[in-house]
């Protein structure tokens, strides 16, 4: 598809201040969805960001556990990484 | 069943013994794919240099940092990525594994052999960009890395954690001097490196076969990232090679590397830095093509006892075109080189092999390290040669010459048929 320099560049910059604004919000990816007080008990495990918004968001190929996303910076305690860890070691030992 | 008994021994030991630990992962989101480069947003705290990794497992390595994305070229095949997919940091900057063992093979630039033997265990890993030894380091050039070819080692000499640039057009025999200069080091306890950049497969082959017939390969390393590889790849090939040669010359090792050739490396430079879109400079060479050789070559070098004793002496290939060597790239690496052998086609067809231009070749450190015996005999070669060749030029149109220049033309012509030599059979010192 080809865009419009100008409406891209518009875009582009949108893009980039909804991105800035995302960066404060950290946001607690589960296969299921979860309480209140559930969320509150992961956020508080980590000191990083108990003061921070906290958004759930919902992913059925995580499986299980969860992952905790601020900006760019990702904290993966799913079963899904789990298992990638696993077979990554399987093939490397072999 | 042992085996399998014993994991399964392993895993509950493992489960008894984890405690729930994390750790922060860096990641982005690739935005565009471009021929063997990708393009991520995200990676904030992702580093220049660093290794990223892409969801079907491929590596990358950031190479651009833009203000809100990253440059990412792709190491291996790019068309297995998809936009929208994570990339995550690895948290270290590109490294290849390095071994005793990889004397005698095939490698690619990521260390990973490719002429079909066993794979490598790797001993060390060793960062492919790393900042030369400093000067507090190094030690003067003062011992001889014998070519085995006459003209060279009698007026261009050649020592140990020198750089020499070999240039000239295509087919005048560039590789054949650094071949020869790899069958001569034999016994001579040097390590040699052939990188080759973007050559032919056929060529790569050819190579290998011929120092294995003359019994060099034992003592040889080929780093290959040929015409066909992408460019990402070839851009990397050199410093894989002087990362190798780095791991050999902290263990005391004298080290020869054979980068063959610059030009197609700063080819493969240039068509990154355009796909990034680079500002282009003159050719459309991105303005640090200049520091994209100047750091490589800056890794030969002789360093002291307390950093291991070794060397790295570097002879780069240039190829030129029509003998231009005041282009951009030529000019470059001649003065960023310690001395140059120039070769000419014109030689070449009359005959005189190798096609060293005595009157422009020149080698500025060298002439500490020749040996005594062999200045004794080549002191006044390289005058009496360049005076000849004048000489000759001149009395092409005068039939009655004096006495003095007809002797000074004899002896020339005497000495020039001296120089010749076949190809592939190096002289020994002794010789």
């Amino acid at each position: 598809m080809r865009l419009d320099p100008q409406v891209k560049e518009r875009l582009k910059k949108t893009f980039a201040s909804e991105l800035l604004a995302q960066k404060e919000l950290v946001k607690v990816i589960s296969a299921y969805s979860l309480s209140q007080d559930e969320m509150h008990k992961i956020v508080s495990q980590f000191p990083k960001y108990a003061s921070a918004q906290v958004e759930n968001k919902i992913d059925p190929t995580v499986i299980g556990g969860f992952v905790i996303q601020s900006g760019s910076q990702v904290i993966d305690l799913s079963i899904r990484n789990a298992l990638h860890l696993l077979k990554k070691q399987l093939y490397e030992s072999n | 069943m042992k085996a399998i008994d014993q994991y399964l021994e392993q895993i509950e030991r493992e489960i008894k013994n984890s405690k729930l630990d994390y750790k922060t992962d860096e990641v982005g989101i690739v935005q565009e794919i471009r021929d063997g480069v990708a393009l991520a947003a995200g990676l904030d705290k992702a580093g220049y240099g660093e290794v990223v990794e892409f969801e079907s497992g491929v590596k990358g390595y950031i190479i651009d940092m833009m203000e809100d994305s990253v440059g990412i070229i792709v190491l291996g095949d790019y068309l297995t990525i998809k936009s929208g997919e994570q990339v995550k940091a690895l948290k270290y900057t590109l490294s290849v594994p390095v071994s005793e063992k990889m004397v005698g093979r095939i490698v690619d630039p990521l260390g990973q052999p490719l002429d079909g033997g066993e794979p490598l265990p790797a001993d060390a890993w060793n960062p492919v960009e790393k900042v030369a030894p400093s000067v507090v380091y190094r030690k003067p050039v003062n011992v001889p890395l014998q070519t085995g070819i006459k003209s060279i080692d009698a007026l261009f000499p050649i020592g140990r954690g020198q750089r020499e640039l070999i240039i000239g057009d295509r087919g005048t025999g560039k590789s054949t001097i650094a071949l020869d200069t790899i069958i001569n080091q034999k016994g001579q306890d040097v390590i040699c490196i052939y990188c080759g950049i973007g050559q032919k497969n056929s060529k790569i082959a050819l190579v290998s076969e011929l120092l294995r017939k003359q019994g060099a390969l034992d003592y040889t390393i080929i780093v290959s990232a040929s015409s066909s590889d992408p460019a990402a790849l070839q851009y990397l090939a050199p410093y894989t090679a002087s990362a190798i040669a780095e791991f050999f010359m902290a263990k005391g090792k004298d080290v020869l590397v054979i980068y063959d050739d610059l030009s197609k490396h700063a080819w493969a430079y240039r068509q990154v830095s355009l796909i990034l879109r680079r500002p282009a400079g003159r050719e459309a060479y991105p303005g640090d093509i200049f520091y994209l050789h100047s750091r490589l070559l800056e890794r030969a070098c002789r360093v002291e006892d307390s950093q291991g004793g070794g060397s790295i002496t570097a002879l780069p290939v240039i190829e030129t075109l029509e003998g231009d060597v005041s282009a951009y790239i030529p000019t470059n690496v001649i003065s960023i080189t310690d001395g140059q052998i120039f070769l000419e086609t014109d030689l070449f067809n009359a005959g005189i092999r190798p096609a060293i231009n005595i009157g422009i070749s020149v080698s500025r450190v060298g002439g500490n390290a020749q040996t005594k015996a062999m200045k004794q005999v080549a002191g006044r070669l390289k005058l009496d040669l360049a005076q000849y060749r004048e000489m000759a030029a001149f009395s092409q149109f005068e039939s009655d010459l004096d006495e003095d220049t007809k002797k000074l033309l004899n002896r020339g012509a005497k000495v020039t048929q001296l120089m010749k030599q076949d190809k592939n059979k190096p002289y020994r010192l002794g010789e």
